[in-house]
């Protein structure tokens, strides 16, 4: 009977019962809720990279660790919270402060983004004098204070002859208290090529400015609002005739970390929390569904073929199934993930093998039921082949139940990676929201009371597989004649 | 040449600001009001809590009066803004490195050392890693170690120019297509370098570093793998097998240099023994030896000296960092000693621990502090882990302590001491150690303590051929009380810090220990004293006495009313008060909870009753 | 039972003595001192061909021989008895007040189909599903423990513990509520979902509307004739549920650094600590069967057709 039209036939009828079962799906509160939810899980996968520019990981210190979200500067409390602030200071903001002095022994040029500073002895009017140049630039800071900032910049120094030169940075607050951050003494000849780093971390640094060293030297130094001034001091000592002194500054930076960012903040290293969750959400998917597909299908197989073959092959199977359904899950899969390594592919190879039983079991009973029914019967008369019958009559029949069940153990595989993952057992190259809460777990987000750390990713997991169990609670009622109301 | 001389400069004012730094923390943690008299506390409760969140907020609401060890850079800027409490830092005797396998083709050309040396920033590891909270090291000593430090010694800051043409002019080209550099000797791209380093779990901080590393080396073309690997496998293919490439690892060192003689002379390049980079120079070695055999303090220091110099140029290991020791406590205690190289709570600063009183109270109360481990052993002979040291110390007194404050060794059991030569053999010169005993001292039991037990405890220790205190009787000849009070140590080997390593020995009382066949499997802290009740056969004469462990959940030990240095106004302590307090609210609990929990009960199976109906 | 014993055991030997590359390095430690080496090679016949070792496997496992840490070099089967009443304390009361509150909920709610409790039973079913334990676990940590310090953050038992009986276990019991109230949270739901499901099942039997018809009352119903009849598939499902709940005890040992076997194995796998990774998955499969095994008791002594 395999003529086009009864193959057409076939796929129309298919159609219409497809269309009859979603009409009727749709009369479900819960199964439409957890449709809609889970698609909107699906867009947030697809578009991951649409939706955030940064990488979850790669990306750290866009603000200093465990910032708050950049929303929660609508609170009054943290109307000013710092945010990051990152300035370059190009070669012509530059000028030369009126309190230097004699500072016209010194050339200034200002080109093609570097500052250069050049001096000589041609240039000096009388012995002994003090010769000082000062560089200015400002800058508005107008927020409460940070915990971290770094300067850097680039300094080639080019000597001819023996110059006797000092080169200091301060740093000049709008109350006029004055940092001095960095300092460099040249004395003989040669050149140099500099890259010099100020943080604000450092220890040296706090101890030189007279500051316990576990104190906090951003929040010392910024701590007002308002204009400050980064400053420039090179003072030169006595030259000889022949002696030559070239600076040249290179990029200048500052960089303020904030205390916000994001629509998540930031976790222990920086990293935006946001696009981390976004991230996680295809590992979620990915896992949640390959794992749950490849159990299923196992417990299929498992199941027909013990339920239809019946006698030794059941009784062997079955007491497998029931072997291993004792052995407590999650504590073998810590081992063997611990003997075979942390990657996705063998977290989805551990969940499908430790996962078919229970649908086996569940398919299993299935088949024996459809086994007696008498369409069965009549075709083994006709003389149908086991595999055609096992195929073409029961499979059909299983299959409702498949769909319910696999929808149902989606949940299972995400929630027991996401358990691997918070004990630090998943793949740690990929931000899965297990791993975000192990990271909030392990590096202080508890006691700094991060909710925007600790929640996000908790309740990723929670309404995702929610909207799975929707998913299967509304098929199972559709499909599964059992509970239908009497 | 310019540059170099430049680079110079710019090593010279480095070194110069590491050294003025080291200063400067002399005089930014002052030591505060001590004596040599004490304890004062009553009481000292090891509560046993194993991870840092925990631990901080057993600290934070008072559970706890101390917390050691703060690593995470969170923890430390938390409880630094905390008003009740006050954090105590101190540059550690600490030394974390990257070592060198020089056995193997490119690690033994001093060359590729020295710009792999290059590589390295450990400033912004610093930064990065530990937010500022540990020390960049470029010496092969911790600037800690105070006159034995060299500061004048070449040093390697990042520079990745540098580098590249260090291995450039060392014939390391780079291939454009590969990324790689060639190995000049076979003109084939570098294999792949493997870098060990501990997991990820166990120790996340060194295994980032291992990251950056490998990180940068592949920018210069040099194939660095990151390797994280389990610790047990890492220390039998780094100390037995020697079959690694590079690893990462750090030592916690003494307060001698002494470990520049058995990490890098060559006679320590056997499995088992610690010269893992295999660097075997003989010049090295006469200096190491004039080190290690040395008998007078500037031999020894210039020979220190001298061979630090002379590490920074062979570069077996690159110096990454040193860590700093910070300790918590709260604002209502006082007596906290800061020792410079330990730390404020370290077990081996002796002098916190007989110093320590509440502010309120300058004798007896209890003081709680978080053990950060179990313990698995307080056999002292077995013992490896710093936390059974840290309940164990306060129980013992060793022949010498340290001047907190000049770093000057000082008379406690022995009060006084001599080295002396004398010929062991045909011209053989050897040493004798003497120590001149006080005679006040007394066991916890009770029992007077002489030079016997001393004399016991050397010849038990070299007759259970002990190896973790092997060098106290790997050169023994023998050992003689002409008195009570007098114990001579007589060696075939000669050097300064003979007089340390038994200074600082764990004298082991002769009448407990002497039938003790089996020192492996004696467990002294379990079995109770033969003669005197509430002790257990773990005593010593230190200032405290141990009372009891409860297995992964705390340790306990008692003030020692006989310790010879007791305070003479410490007052026996008022246990019985305390009890009857704990006694009146237990009570009330259970009063107050029993009848509520019996109503709900009540109330619950009501309504069963009634929705039944 | 027996059968199923052997089968963990040989399921035990193979993932830890014959998936390894180097099967003794999952016994041996290479810094114990060399007599306790040999000692431990004789005892697991290290060099003897697989059969062999297979069968001193079986017969160390049985009598208790679970090797020696290499962590703490200690005996695990001295570490696991340590720990285990700890781990039976929290996973049995929480078993038990998870079974309590969730079956008792499922009777309510299948009685009054359609009624407050009845979606308040489904609903809690399906949370159970999909919150992650250890969220919950998290949660309540952060709430009870740190934002409102009501609750201790780890451990067993206070430092000092009170030395006073009484005093003593309200200690014990104050710091297990948290992980008590986790576990039950999580599991509770199912137990009410699947209760309900199963008498809404036998409510719609004959014998119920006749039994309703001759004028029993409602409690009779639901009791003697409801609840009776569904108790066999619910220590099925008992039994079958016992493995879900040591490993939610295990994610809420770790949490809340409860001082347990769960938490043994997890500082095992950190530390690769073969001796105490295989030590503690054989006592969890070992309690696991324990309990199926009074699961198959309680179920022939509640089965009408089993009884005699």
């Amino acid at each position: 009977m395999t003529t086009k039209k009864a193959k057409h036939r076939q796929y129309g009828a298919f159609f219409r019962r497809a269309k009859d079962f979603l009409t009727v799906y749709k009369n479900s509160k819960l199964g439409m809720a957890g449709a809609i939810m889970l698609s909107l899980f699906i867009f947030f996968a697809i578009a991951a990279p649409l939706l955030t520019p940064y990488e979850p990981i790669k990306d750290t210190y866009l603000a200093d660790s465990v910032a708050m979200p950049l929303w929660m500067t609508m609170v009054p409390e943290y109307k000013n919270a710092p945010r990051t602030t990152e300035i370059k200071f190009n070669a012509n903001y530059w000028t030369i402060d009126e309190s230097s002095l004699n500072s016209n022994y010194f050339e200034v040029i200002q080109k093609n983004d570097r500052l250069i500073v050049q001096f000589s002895k041609v240039n000096v009017m009388k012995e002994n004098e003090t010769h000082e140049l000062m560089m200015v630039v400002n800058f508005n800071y107008p927020y409460d204070p940070p915990s971290t900032f770094n300067i850097k910049f680039e300094l080639e120094t080019t000597i001819i002859g023996e110059a006797d030169y000092t080169v200091e940075l301060f740093l000049r607050t709008p109350s006029g208290i004055n940092y001095n951050l960095w300092n460099i003494e040249g004395i003989n000849q040669g050149n140099a090529s500099i890259k010099a780093v100020i943080d604000s971390r450092d220890i040296p640094l706090k101890m030189r400015l007279g500051l316990n060293p576990l104190s906090n030297l951003a929040k010392n130094t910024f701590s007002e609002k308002g204009e400050y001034e980064l400053i420039f001091r090179i003072s030169s000592g006595q030259l000889d005739n022949s002696d030559e002194c070239r600076l040249d500054f290179g990029k200048i930076n500052l960089k303020i970390l904030g205390e916000v960012h994001g629509l998540l903040g930031t976790d222990h290293v920086g990293s935006d929390i946001f696009s981390q969750l976004l991230f996680g959400t295809r590992i979620s998917l990915l896992i949640g569904i390959l794992a749950a597909l490849l159990a299923i299908s196992i417990g299929l197989l498992v199941g027909l073929i013990a339920g239809y073959y019946g006698s030794f092959v059941d009784e062997t199977l079955m007491r497998i199934v029931d072997i291993l359904l004792s052995i407590p899950g999650l504590a073998l899969l810590m081992v063997l993930v611990t003997f075979l390594g942390k990657n996705i592919w063998n977290i989805v190879l551990l969940l499908g093998l430790l996962g078919w039983m229970g649908f086996a079991r569940a398919s299993r009973s299935q088949v024996l039921s459809l086994k007696e029914r008498t369409f069965v019967e009549a075709s083994r008369a006709l003389g149908a082949s086991n595999k055609r019958i096992i195929f073409r009559q029961i499979l059909p029949n299983v299959m409702p139940l498949v769909f319910a069940t696999l929808v149902l153990s989606i949940p299972v595989a995400i929630l027991t990676e996401s358990a691997l993952s918070f004990l630090g057992l998943g793949d740690p190259r990929i931000s899965s929201w297990g791993r975000i809460l192990y990271n909030a777990y392990s590096f202080g987000g508890f006691s700094k009371l991060a909710w925007w750390w600790i929640l996000p990713p908790g309740l990723a997991i929670t309404i995702l597989s929610l909207s799975f169990v929707f998913i299967g609670h509304a098929l199972d009622e559709l499909l599964n004649p059992r509970l239908r109301k009497r | 040449m310019n540059k170099v001389i430049n680079a110079m400069i710019l090593a010279i004012l480095l070194c110069s600001s590491s050294f003025l730094t080291t200063l400067c923390y002399s005089y930014s943690q002052d030591i505060g009001q001590w004596e040599s008299n004490g304890p004062r506390v009553d009481e000292i409760f090891f509560s046993i809590i194993l991870s840092p969140d925990p631990q901080k907020i057993a600290l934070k609401t008072g559970e706890v009066q101390m917390m050691p060890d703060l690593i995470r850079p969170i923890d430390i800027e938390e409880l630094a803004e905390d008003p009740n409490i006050k954090l105590f830092m101190t540059p550690g005797l600490h030394m974390f490195y990257l070592c060198f396998n020089m056995r193997r083709e490119p690690f033994d050309d001093p060359d590729f050392r020295k710009a792999v040396a290059y590589i390295l920033e450990k400033e912004e590891i610093t930064r990065t890693i530990f937010k500022g909270y540990v020390s960049p090291l470029d010496t092969f000593v911790p600037p800690a170690q105070g006159e034995w430090y060299n500061p004048d010694v070449p040093t390697y800051p990042f520079d990745l120019d540098k580098a590249n043409e260090i291995l450039d002019g060392a014939e390391y080209i780079l291939d454009p297509d590969t990324g790689k550099r060639v190995d000049p000797k076979t003109g084939e791209p570098l294999r792949d370098l493997i870098f060990f380093t501990p997991t990820y779990e166990v120790a996340p901080t060194s295994a980032e570093i291992g990251r950056l590393i490998c990180e940068r080396a592949n920018e210069v073309g040099l194939p660095f793998v990151h390797t994280p690997m389990d610790f047990p496998v890492m220390i039998r293919k780094t100390g037995d097998e020697r079959d690694f490439d590079m690893y990462v690892l750090a030592w916690g060192l003494g307060r001698f240099p002494t470990h520049l003689y058995t990490l890098f002379h060559s006679k320590f390049d056997i499995p088992g023994a610690q010269n893992m980079p295999g660097i075997r120079d003989k010049e090295l070695d006469t200096i190491l030896e004039r080190l290690w055999y040395g008998i007078e303090k500037d031999e020894v220091k210039e020979a220190a000296h001298e061979a630090q110099e002379m590490l920074s140029e062979l570069v077996p290991y690159v110096p990454i960092y040193s860590r700093f020791h910070i300790y918590a406590f709260s604002t209502d205690w006082n007596g906290i000693v800061n020792m410079p190289g330990f730390g404020a709570g370290h077990y081996n600063n002796g002098w916190t621990w007989l110093n320590l009183h509440h502010k309120d109270r300058p004798f007896g109360g209890t003081f709680k502090r978080v053990l950060s481990e179990k313990l698995d052993t307080l056999n002292p002979l077995v013992s490896t882990s710093a936390y059974e040291q840290d309940v164990m110390s306060p129980i013992f007194s060793g022949l010498l302590t340290v001047n907190p404050e000049t770093m000057d060794d000082m008379p406690w059991i022995a009060k006084d001491w001599e080295i002396k030569e004398w010929e062991y053999e045909e011209g053989e010169i050897g040493s004798i150690v003497t120590y001149h005993l006080l005679e006040s001292i007394t066991w916890q039991d009770g029992k007077p303590f002489t030079s016997e037990d001393i004399k016991f405890c050397i010849e038990y220790i070299r007759d259970n051929q002990i190896p973790l205190y092997v060098q106290s009787w790997d050169n023994l000849v023998k050992v003689e009380t002409p008195d009570e009070y007098t114990v001579s140590i007589y060696l075939n080997s000669t050097g300064y810090w003979y007089l340390y390593t038994y200074a600082g020995m764990t004298i082991l009382p002769k009448h407990i220990w002497e039938g003790v066949e089996d020192y492996r499997n004696f467990r002294p802290w379990e079995e109770p004293h033969p003669e005197v009740e509430g002790l257990t056969k773990l005593i010593g004469t230190g200032p405290f006495i141990f009372k009891e462990y409860i297995p992964g959940e705390y340790a306990r030990v008692v003030w020692n009313p006989l310790f010879f240095r007791n305070h003479p106004d410490h007052p026996l302590p008022a246990t019985e008060i305390t009890e009857a307090e704990q006694e009146l609210t237990s009570y009330l609990i259970p009063i107050i909870a029993i009848p509520i929990l019996g109503i709900a009960f009540w109330l619950l199976y009501k309504k069963k009753l009634s929705t039944r109906k | 039972m027996a059968i199923t014993l052997f089968a963990v055991i040989t399921i035990n030997f193979i993932v830890f003595n014959m998936m390894p590359a180097d099967p003794v390095s999952t016994i041996l430690d290479p810094n114990l001192p060399f007599e306790a080496q040999q000692l431990l090679r004789k005892e697991f016949g290290l060099d003897q061909p697989l059969h062999i070792r297979y069968v001193l496997y079986v017969k160390n496992l049985l009598s208790g021989e679970l090797g020696v840490s290499f962590w703490s070099k200690k005996p695990v089967i001295d570490e696991i008895m340590e720990r285990l009443p700890n781990t039976i304390l929290l996973t049995g009361t929480a078993a038990l007040t998870s079974m309590f509150i969730g079956i008792s909920l499922g009777i309510f709610a299948s009685s009054k189909r359609g009624s407050k409790f009845d979606i308040a039973a489904i609903g809690s079913g399906l949370f159970a599903y999909g919150v992650p334990t250890f969220f919950i676990g998290l949660l309540l940590l952060l709430v009870f423990a740190y934002l409102i310090p009501i609750f201790p953050t780890a451990g067993t038992i206070s430092r000092p513990p009170p030395t006073e009986f009484f005093a003593h276990i309200l200690d014990v019991l104050w710091h297990l509520t948290l992980p008590l109230l986790t576990i039950t949270i999580a599991a509770f739901g199912g137990w009410a979902l699947y209760t309900r499901n199963l008498l809404l099942d036998v409510l719609t039997e004959d014998y119920i509307v006749t039994a309703r018809a001759k004028g029993l009352s409602e409690r009779t119903i639901l009791f003697k004739h409801g609840f009776r009849n569904i108790l066999p598939p619910l220590i099925t499902i008992m039994a079958l549920s016992i493995p879900g709940i040591f490993t939610g005890s295990l994610i809420t040992e770790v949490i809340f650094s409860w001082h347990g076997v769960g938490r043994f194995l997890f500082e095992g796998v950190m530390r690769v600590d073969y001796p105490v990774m295989q030590g503690c998955f054989y006592i969890i499969a070992i309690l696991v069967l324990l309990s199926n095994f009074f699961a198959d008791i309680l179920y022939s002594l509640v089965d009408p057709r089993i009884r005699r």
